[in-house]
């Protein structure tokens, strides 16, 4: 069992639902009650998340709290579950968001509130079943079933255009999964040839090395479907409609999960299953990435729309993260890592911010605000290291994320003229300080130009409680990131060790073969830290 | 040419008739409620409906539970007894205990209450069974023609309507000249191979190497007659007409059972008499399984009715069991499995749709318009859900067992190197998210327009209805493990 003796990531995933069964049984019109059940079993879900996170081992790489039962013996899916530093401040972050979006929605959804909260937790149980699944059918059945809940969520409670916005988004993710589909069937028939075992079972099928013409063939639709959901250039036109069309809650756990979904699929499935593609399209997919930051920067420079110009700042955000994972290092992909976290919250926040702003004024224009700063002193404050924070400002979290993914983009050691790739990169960081801060500039200071904005209330107590914990861990992090980095450390360390073993394994594919089975590297265990039951 | 004095004449025995005796029980239900009819007064078809129901439940029952194992033949090979007939069986049974649920109220409300309704449904119950079981292409014949002509029956069955009697008159028009193609297609075989039964067809073609051109004629004139019923392109022209004028339970009863008649006749037919012909025959359906998904989602794309919209998603789910068939014609057990499995979870998925869609419908009234379902969801949230389970289910998304099916027959097609085919199948899988989503959009994110007067009376027998195939699509959607078996052991015995 684990080290709980308790079936722990279960409980984790489907205590969400739970609270959902509560609130069936509750009428339509008591839209407290139902509040407060949806905010309890959310808060439930958290402290089960603090207890995994207070006794994860974060010496090893191996997975935790392991659950491995079969679930459709006749083809080999298991219900597989696990943990290691790679998934564990994920789900910490996604169990953390919720409650955090339950509450931001308190005035905000006041139509049908009883099926927004039910798909909310719905959308909390898929996607923590995401991140912890460990066998590929599984993980596909809850990474699509986060598609349903998602698109009524943008497409009941979104803007104007929420219907077109919720179909895109709906098709763009399922366009890219069905060919991940097609290729999760074929690698178990590659490992089901080759070891006599039928089984999706990412354990089992990490036991063999695809050759590397299939390899490629593979990767590429693997990492369609995660890069669609990433969202990196070319495929990111999805990523501004469902942003701005979402309600806020949506538009948070969006950009604060969903969009680490991709990166966390690459980091868990599509790189370790194919390290020789890995290699093949790295400059590729990094130079993919610099256009994203470059691109995503630019757009959202001339934004008039607030949320607009954070939803393209996450295409900026996200091409940092993809960077730092390509540069197969260990500063690389602790960066990105780290900023897979960081972006939870800044973008996160920023969402907030802005659709409180949005609550009392009704317009997400730029220009209809402006001189905020003296009405709304505690919003200022808010938003001010909210914005620095995306920025990346020495002493923030986004500044550690940046410098760390940076410094491994300039030293990966697997492709030519890796830093031309960082200085580009490094540009993106220019712009997203110029496009934040002339926002910010525009939005807060200067005099009080609409008559409207003169009585704006300051935050009330319950969206400070909301913008709280977000700040907490933006300063921590860039404080201190000692505990954050530790975390992953051992499974980062491993990711890297792992997929330079399984490249050179790749590559003593015999011709005209499909795979050869390997011997998994030993886990190393570092020697100065002692195991400890 | 043999002579008389080689004729042997077979006499039945009391064996042969234990091994109908699902058949048999629906006969004798059908004749039980046709005599019992006399009995009732005129508009009491509910205990009409009540006996239906039992009848189908026995013999559906039976088939499964007492019958299930057994690999014999009955009537000197006119009919083959294995699970995989017996499995369709049941099948059968299910779908039209379903429809027959659903209709209970529909055909009060749209005043066609009589009951040779149930007769002439528990009629094409008993067509499809002789279907499934079939062993010579005589029975198939018989087993055809007894389906059709109740459906026939049960399409024009709203008389008062003109577009039932024009689906029914389209029906039969275009129906009887499939028919002369699949019969003229069994004379052609007969004539060269000399046999009627499949399994001494099958020997014989093995047996005498490559075929010649009118064997191969009468081939394809067989299988065109039952592409025809099983709405396969380009003999799909039918079905859209057809299911949109037909009463709506009637409607989901033949888009799934009649169609799991056509594909359990077509499979036995093509993996009994026909593997000699394997590499002609897979080319046809190879293509015929492009066209059919192709043309049945683009079409489905346009459509404002729900009923014609489901019509062409109909069609479109025919051209993914091909995919299965093609598999299994390579050799795939996988393959096999999967058309039951699909048949299994499509039964339920459409059935509930056609039973939504009848539950919600009032007389003498256009609400079967995407548009007369705005604001649905906030008025009939249960029916809502329910609409919305199937829809989702019918796009393949999980955890529902349209998902797994889907799976199902594409890890078939991986498995069997068809992977260009299963390409263009998941992107048909994607086109048909768009209509099937346009409904739930409809329900739950556009304002109701005018008021449509909708039923507001919850007949039991219709919730209960939409309840089971709801309850079955999520049990098959989270532990398919099951089902898997069924249809595992369906397969492994007989073929």
């Amino acid at each position: 069992m684990n080290q709980l003796n308790l079936p722990i990531l279960s409980l984790l995933i489907f205590s969400p639902l739970i609270g959902v069964l509560f609130i069936l049984f509750c009428g339509r019109k008591s839209h407290t009650m139902i509040r407060n059940i949806a905010m309890a079993s959310s808060l439930g879900t958290l402290v089960i998340s603090c207890v995994i996170l207070y006794t994860f081992k974060s010496h090893t790489s191996l997975m935790q709290f392991e659950e491995n039962v079969p679930w459709i013996a006749q083809w080999g899916v298991n219900y597989h579950l696990g943990l290691d530093g790679i998934s564990v401040l994920l789900v910490f972050l996604t169990a953390l968001l919720t409650p955090i979006c339950i509450l931001s929605s308190w005035n905000y959804i006041s139509k049908r509130v009883k099926e927004f909260h039910i798909f909310f937790l719905m959308l909390e149980t898929a996607m923590l079943g995401a991140f912890l699944a460990l066998d590929l059918v599984l993980f596909y059945v809850f990474w699509e079933a986060m598609l349903i809940p998602m698109y009524f969520i943008i497409g009941v409670w979104g803007g104007p255009r929420r219907i077109y916005a919720a179909i895109k988004f709906f098709l763009f993710t399922f366009v890219g999964s069905v060919f991940m589909l097609l290729a999760i069937m074929t690698l178990y028939f590659i490992h089901k040839d080759i070891t006599g075992v039928a089984s999706f079972d990412l354990m089992e099928i990490s036991k063999i090395i695809v050759a590397p013409h299939l390899q490629m063939w593979l990767f590429a639709a693997f990492g369609l479907a995660f890069a669609i959901k990433v969202p990196m250039f070319p495929f990111h036109t999805w990523l501004p409609d469902a942003h701005v069309e979402a309600p806020t809650p949506g538009s948070v756990i969006l950009a604060g999960v969903l969009l680490k979904m991709g990166t966390y699929g690459f980091m868990r499935f599509a790189m370790p299953l194919f390290p020789y593609a890995v290699m093949e399209y790295m400059p590729y997919i990094s130079a993919l990435a610099v256009i994203g930051i470059i691109y995503g920067a630019l757009v959202a420079m001339v934004q008039p729309d607030m949320k607009k110009l954070v939803a393209y700042s996450s295409v900026s955000h996200l091409g940092f993260v993809m960077l730092g994972l390509f540069a197969l290092n260990a500063q690389g992909v602790q960066g990105a890592l780290l900023q897979m976290i960081n972006h939870g919250f800044s973008t996160g926040a920023l969402f907030l911010i802005v659709g409180m702003l949005y609550e009392r004024r009704h317009t997400r224009m730029i220009a209809d605000y402006g001189g905020i700063a003296k009405v709304t002193p505690m919003l200022f404050v808010f938003f001010l290291v909210v914005t620095l924070s995306s920025i990346g400002l020495p002493g923030l979290n986004g500044f550690v994320g940046e410098v760390l993914i940076m410094v491994g983009a300039w030293s990966n050691q697997f492709m030519d003229r890796s830093i031309y790739f960082t200085i580009a990169a490094a540009t993106g960081v220019i712009l997203a300080a110029i496009y934040m801060l002339w926002m910010f500039q525009r939005v807060m200071y200067g005099p009080v130009k609409n008559e409207k904005n003169q009585n704006l209330e300051d935050l009330s107590p319950r969206e400070i409680a909301v913008l709280a914990p977000m700040i907490l861990f933006i300063v921590w992090i860039g404080v201190y990131s000692q505990p954050f980095m530790k975390t992953m450390e051992a499974s980062v360390r491993d990711f890297n060790v792992q997929i330079e073993a399984r490249f050179k394994a790749s590559l003593t594919v015999p011709k005209g073969v499909k795979a050869i089975v390997i011997s998994a590297p030993q886990q190393q265990l570092p020697a100065e830290e002692k195991v400890t039951e | 040419m043999p002579s008389l004095s080689d004729i042997q004449f077979y006499l039945p025995v009391s064996m042969d008739f234990v091994m109908i005796i699902p058949q048999l029980a629906i006969l004798a239900f059908m004749l039980g409620i046709l005599l019992l009819d006399l009995l009732f007064s005129d508009d009491e078809t509910r205990s009409t409906a009540a006996i239906a129901v039992l009848g189908l439940a026995c013999a559906g029952f039976y088939s499964l539970r007492v019958l299930w194992g057994s690999s014999s033949y009955a009537f000197n090979h006119l009919l083959l007894i294995d699970n995989y007939g017996l499995f369709f069986n049941a099948l059968f049974c299910g779908g039209a205990i379903l429809a027959v649920l659903i209709s209970a109220r529909y055909i009060e409300r749209e005043g066609m209450a009589l009951g040779e309704y149930y007769v002439i449904l528990l009629g094409a119950v008993l067509g499809m069974m002789i279907m499934a079981s079939a062993g010579s292409l005589i029975t198939v014949f018989v087993g055809i023609e007894t389906l059709s002509i109740s459906l026939y029956a049960l399409a024009g069955f709203n008389r008062e309507k003109p577009v039932s009697g024009e689906a029914a008159i389209k029906y039969l028009l275009l129906g009887s000249f499939a028919t002369g193609f699949l019969l003229y297609g069994i004379a052609l075989i007969y004539g060269t191979t000399g046999s009627f039964d499949i399994i001494t067809i099958g020997d014989h073609i093995k047996a005498h190497g490559g075929p010649d051109k009118v064997m191969l004629l009468g081939a394809v004139l067989i299988l065109i007659g039952f592409s025809f019923k099983a709405s396969l392109a380009p003999f799909h022209m039918w079905a859209p007409d057809v299911y949109q004028g037909a009463p709506t339970p009637i409607a989901g009863f033949m888009s799934t059972a009649a169609k799991a008649a056509a594909f359990a006749v077509l499979f036995r037919v093509l993996s009994i008499a026909m593997p000699g012909l394997h590499k002609h025959w897979h080319a046809l359906l190879y293509v015929i399984a492009i066209i059919t998904m192709i043309i049945g989602n683009l079409s489905a794309l346009g459509q404002g009715n729900i009923k014609r919209m489901l019509a062409y998603s109909s069609i479109a789910h025919a051209g993914y069991l091909v995919i299965a068939i093609l598999a299994a014609g390579r050799g795939e057990a996988l393959g096999a499995q999967s058309i039951l499995f699909y048949l299994i979870a499509y039964t339920l998925m459409n059935m509930g749709a056609f039973g939504v869609l009848s539950a919600l419908a009032r007389r003498n009234q256009n609400n079967e318009t995407v548009d007369s379902f705005a604001g649905i969801g906030y008025r009939h949230p249960a029916y809502a859900a329910a609409m919305t389970l199937f829809l989702v289910s019918l796009a393949g998304v999980p955890p529902t067992a349209g998902f797994f099916g889907k799976f199902y027959i594409f890890l078939s097609a991986v498995r069997a190197d068809m992977i260009p085919l299963a390409i263009i199948g998941v992107l048909n899988a994607v086109v048909s998210v768009f209509y099937y989503l346009r409904v739930v959009v409809a329900m739950y994110m556009q304002e109701p327009g005018e008021e449509i007067e909708r039923d507001k009376i919850l007949w039991w027998p219709a919730a209960l209805a939409i309840g089971i195939s709801a309850a079955g699509i999520i049990a098959m959607g989270l532990l398919p493990g099951r089902f898997i078996n069924l249809a595992a052991s369906a397969i492994l015995s007989g073929i």
